[in-house]
């Protein structure tokens, strides 16, 4: 009879590379061996890429940011961790955790935007707050430099260098009518520096959005130009992480002005851009266009249409992130903020039940990690 | 030349012989799926018969069968194919026992069959994720061997995670 115990010490942490972190971090009052193992793998910076490589093509999480009713001034962040259970064809099954990251005397609500490698960037007008919730890892980032109050907070972009192996952030900000922009680089910089701002037109930029990804290097932005009803020009602004350039990308082009716009992650080196009907327009197609960002990233406008979505059972809905290893299903919110998951070959649709009622909703695709925060 | 070719070159075939004396005759390219068999072809070039007296027949044959499905679904890769492969693969874990499922990892790991390396660890995962402490410890037979407090300490610090 073979045991658990006859493994030798590659298999185990070949074993040890597929759990989720916190299960992980459980195990290591299993036994004294297991103890020094898993204390030693968390610091291992191989260990832990293997562990980010397996997850993003496992798990399937989602942060959600929600109100917990409309009177409610602050903002609630909550991890969505949803099981692919094949065989259940109906429901998904799902386990919710409330994400409080740190409460702030001062600030009203920090706002989660995206994550790259399990790291979550909050940000509170100027406090910026990096953490990883899998492993309840923060850090707080030293004060921009240009920080007083004239100087807003425009957007903010967080990503990896996988050239210099490190981490940075990237803060647009307002100045006197002129837009700037700072850097800040985990482990090695002290405070920020501020870096050359090159795009045209600039004033057309200042319009934020919730609507930002990062992928493969890449920081990308869905920014809304010249803000009017009837004629919102919107592009995908885009922040290499390693050179420290901005681009613009143009939306693919004739898109009808009856649709909204959300940009996401699609599998590991592409992104999704949704156009969803207006409410009033329910019974439009939602239309998806992928972009491969892996062939140079340098400048990339190579949009391709992949697929409409009809109505679903008559159900207005709006496109949220993708989820799991096969990046086919999609999960979607309706009017009434419910949560379904739309496979994208089988056209199959599954949904979610959560409980207690909230007023609004936000939300991204995150893979839970082991990064640590230096 | 066997039935299941579809290539018109002839495919040279191994005899690969278990720790018990059981022989079995594949394909080089069923068994270079294996790392290991792959460096010795490589190296040795000319020999035919290969002695693996880590590895007991039973075991030799699951893997060599899983090498097989491997290597005939990848002659064309497309898709469709993947999604076979991730099917049997699901197929292939899915009823083994724990004494079968730690021999055949041994066995895979000898090997350097990397990608069934990856299938069954990912299966001995899923058997505990999500699970508690005690439930590792009677799932793998193992004991604590901390000293009384030890551990309530460990959990204390790291408490969270045992919510």
């Amino acid at each position: 009879m073979a045991s658990f115990a006859d493994l030798p010490e590659e298999v185990v942490v070949e074993i040890m590379s597929w759990l989720p972190p916190e299960s992980l971090l459980r195990f290591i009052c299993v036994s004294k061996s297991w103890y020094v193992l898993i204390n030693s793998l968390v610091k291992n910076t191989k260990f832990v890429a293997k562990h980010l490589y397996n997850s993003s093509n496992k798990s399937s999480s989602l942060v959600l940011m929600c109100l917990k009713n409309k009177y409610s001034k602050t903002q609630h962040h909550e991890i969505l961790t949803i099981y692919n259970d094949e065989d259940n064809t109906e429901q998904l099954s799902y386990a919710a955790k409330d994400f409080e990251p740190h409460k702030l005397p001062g600030t009203k609500f920090f706002s989660a935007q995206s994550h790259c490698n399990g790291i979550i960037c909050l940000i509170s007008n100027h406090n910026i707050l990096l953490c990883n919730p899998a492993t309840r890892g923060k850090k707080f980032l030293p004060n921009p430099c240009f920080h007083r109050d004239l100087f807003m907070t425009i957007r903010v972009g967080f990503g990896y260098d996988s050239i210099h192996n490190v981490y940075k952030v990237v803060r647009v900000f307002g100045f006197f009518g002129d837009l700037r922009a700072e850097v800040h680089t985990l482990g090695s910089d002290t405070c920020w520096r501020e870096i050359k701002m090159e795009i045209e037109n600039k004033d057309d930029y200042y319009y934020p959005t919730s609507q930002q990804v990062y992928c493969k290097g890449v920081y990308y932005w869905l920014v809304s130009t010249k803000y009017e009803e009837h004629n919102s020009n919107q592009i995908v602004q885009s922040f290499d992480i390693h050179d420290e350039e901005f681009h613009s990308i143009p939306l693919p082009a004739h898109f009808p002005s009856v649709y909204n716009t959300v940009l996401t992650q699609w599998n590991e080196s592409s992104l999704a851009l949704f156009y969803y009907p207006k409410a009033v327009f329910a019974k439009v197609p939602i239309e998806m266009w992928g972009m491969n960002v892996s062939i140079s990233s340098k400048v990339c406008n190579n949009w391709t249409k992949h697929l409409s979505i009809a109505p679903l059972e008559g159900i207005y809905m709006i496109p949220m992130a993708f989820l799991g290893s096969d990046h086919e299903e999609l999960i979607l919110r309706d009017g009434s903020l419910r949560l379904f998951a739309y496979n994208l070959l089988t056209k199959k649709v599954r949904s979610l039940h959560r409980r207690g009622a909230i007023a609004w909703l936000h939300g991204f695709g995150y893979v839970k990690s082991l990064v640590q925060l230096t | 030349m066997s039935s299941s070719s579809t290539t018109t070159t002839t495919t040279r075939l191994l005899m690969l012989k278990a720790s018990d004396g059981v022989t079995f005759e594949v394909e080089e390219a069923v068994a270079t799926k294996l790392g290991a068999i792959n460096n010795m072809v490589e190296e040795e070039g000319s020999e035919d018969l290969i002695c693996l007296p880590n590895v007991n027949g039973k075991f030799l044959g699951m893997v060599l069968e899983w090498c097989k499905k491997h290597a005939n679904n990848n002659t064309n890769s497309d898709k469709g194919n993947d999604e076979v492969n991730k099917w049997w693969d699901k197929e292939f874990v899915m009823d083994l026992d724990q004494n079968t499922l730690y021999h055949l990892l041994m066995a895979a790991d000898y090997l350097s069959g990397t990608e069934l390396v990856d299938l069954l660890t990912e299966k001995v995962a899923s058997m505990i994720r999500g699970k508690k402490v005690e439930e590792i410890r009677e799932t793998f037979k193992i004991k604590s061997d901390f000293l009384p407090g030890q551990e309530e300490e460990i959990r204390k610090k790291n408490s969270w995670a045992f919510e």
